[in-house]
């Protein structure tokens, strides 16, 4: 009885201490306004920019896949380090920050629309931005609130409700600046519970090295159809090959991770930050994966992938591991709950409108977002499921190649632009409803290319889109410019 | 070492590209940090 009394009491103060820290570092904002940064130093660009880009989905989602395909997912891990971090802070951030500065915009939307001469592009991407983003805080939403669910003995749609109107009153509090200090936190705490169960996988198991040869051993799978430590033949591999793309390319243009590029000060910052980053990313998905992968050792079969890391965590970890763990996972749902919250709100209260915010405006975008957030996580339609499912990729097909464009290549054309995002946007959604085998709502129109992510013809269509659009404002007027970079 | 070597060769040699791309992240990151952190109290 004293026990379970000792217990209780440890849970609750845990929780109320994480929610007192959250609720603090999100006041670091106040005297700022919604998409102002100031000066963050190096250390919370880093983990806030890993925060921002690590959700549930890829520490608990992946972690299963990892365990259920073998360490060929370590090819996404690989793939996120160096295309989804290095190439981001050394190819497309400065140069984001600096147009940013040039352009006198405050969101990625209008950074977009106005880079290319058309403010209107920057409002339709906006709009696009704060349904699509807005719908899917909903997924991590309840995704946090299930795993909360796990320690707190609370009902799901009150857990639901709560981590909304906590992470909404965060996100207004703080704007910008104080959601890059509360991901920056939470993303040290992912950083602990990792390590954590990544130590103690590698003990289970004799050691990663001894852990690999006996992984090696282990007879073939449907899935690892070449066994646990080569990439699978045929569809399989293929469906890890374009996992690893997705996650490490997509993300350039993710406007939760575009405005991250907003708070580096100089080159000199950014030099800094890029090391971290890819150490702390290196560490926490790398170890993940290469640690839920050697699980298969200890932890044969489960009932479905989602299961694996809550299945280690309740068998491997001690009460106060368990504890730490599911801080650490709900920090990776919280952490992107609080970026997209900030960009769904802020493209309602000023991108869409025409004209900055105010604080009323800010409140009512930030309201809007808690209501849809929280009541979307209550529904069970297909409609929402399958928002949350393609989100990512119809973001990454209307937004990467006019985003590129500017501030890799320094092209600006609206007409170009709009035929990219347009097409870009147009094709995946296509491919997502008629020919991709797992959601299109009819039989494949094209059996062959079932298999086929979205993503892929999206971005195919919308570099086809610019070069059209391209060609045809030349025709219309040469002086279509390249303006050198910024 | 002849343990290390063994598990290694077993792996498939994408996999053990991506192993090899973690570790040089890894060891760059680490390396660069510490230069640039000994560099920042050399001007302190």
């Amino acid at each position: 009885m004293t026990d379970l009394f000792t217990e209780m009491a440890g849970t609750a103060f845990i929780w109320a201490a994480y929610i007192g820290a959250f609720i603090f570092l999100a006041r670091k904002g106040k005297g700022y306004d919604a998409a102002s940064t100031g000066r963050v130093g190096f250390v919370v660009q880093a983990f806030a920019y890993v925060a921002t880009y690590i959700s549930a989905v890829a520490l608990v989602g992946f972690g299963g896949l990892a365990h259920a395909y073998g360490l060929q997912l370590l090819l996404v891990a690989a793939g996120n380090v160096w295309l989804g971090t290095w190439f981001v802070y050394r190819f497309l951030a400065w140069p984001t920050r600096k147009w940013k500065e040039r352009l006198q915009v405050r969101s990625p939307a209008t950074l977009i629309g106005q880079g290319h001469n058309s403010p209107l592009l920057g409002r339709v991407l906006a709009l696009l931005f704060a349904v699509l983003l807005g719908v899917y805080t909903s997924a991590v939403n309840k995704g946090a609130a299930l795993l909360l669910g796990e320690v707190l003995p609370l009902p799901l749609w009150s857990l639901i409700w709560l981590l909304a109107v906590v992470v909404g009153f965060c996100v207004h509090m703080g704007g910008l600046r104080g959601v890059l200090y509360t991901e920056a936190m939470q993303g040290g705490i992912m950083l602990v519970g990792i390590v954590m169960i990544v130590g103690v996988i590698f003990s289970k198991v004799g050691g990663p090295l001894q852990g690999l040869a006996d992984l090696a051993a282990l007879p073939p799978t449907d899935l690892a159809n070449r066994g646990f430590v080569a990439l699978s033949g045929g569809g399989q591999g293929l469906f890890v090959l374009s996992l690893a793309v997705v996650t490490s390319v997509a993300v350039w243009a993710q406007p939760q991770m575009v405005q991250r590029h907003f708070a580096v000060g100089s080159k000199d910052q950014l030099r800094r930050i890029t090391p971290l980053a890819m150490l702390i990313l290196t560490v926490l998905v790398g170890g993940t994966y290469f640690a839920a992968s050697l699980s298969r050792l200890i932890l044969p079969e489960v009932s479905s992938p989602d299961a694996v890391m809550p299945t280690l965590m309740r068998q491997l970890l001690p009460y106060a591991g368990v504890q730490v763990f599911v801080l650490a996972i709900v920090s990776a749902s919280l952490s992107t709950a609080t970026a997209l919250y900030h960009i769904a709100a802020l493209a309602l209260a000023e991108d869409v409108r025409g004209k900055k915010s105010t604080p009323a405006s800010w409140a009512v975008g930030v309201g809007v977002c808690v209501v849809i957030s929280g009541a979307c996580a209550q529904i069970e339609g297909s409609l929402i499921a399958m928002l949350c499912t393609t989100s990512w990729s119809l973001v990454g097909s209307a937004a990467l190649v006019p985003y590129v464009a500017l501030v890799l290549f320094g092209r600006r054309n609206a007409l170009a632009a709009w035929c990219s995002c347009l097409g870009g946007f147009s094709a995946c959604l296509f491919w997502y409803l008629c020919v991709f085998k797992p959601t299109a709502l009819t039989p494949p129109l094209v059996p062959s290319l079932a298999a086929l992510p979205p993503f892929f013809t999206g971005i195919g269509v919308s570099i086809a889109g610019w070069g059209l659009g391209g060609l045809l404002s030349f025709t219309r007027e040469p002086a279509a410019r390249r303006v050198p970079e910024a | 070492m002849t343990t290390a070597l063994r598990s290694l060769l077993h792996i498939d040699i994408l996999v053990l590209i991506a192993m090899s791309g973690l570790c040089l992240s890894f060891l760059m990151s680490v390396t660069q940090l510490g230069l640039s952190l000994a560099k920042a109290g050399k001007r302190s």
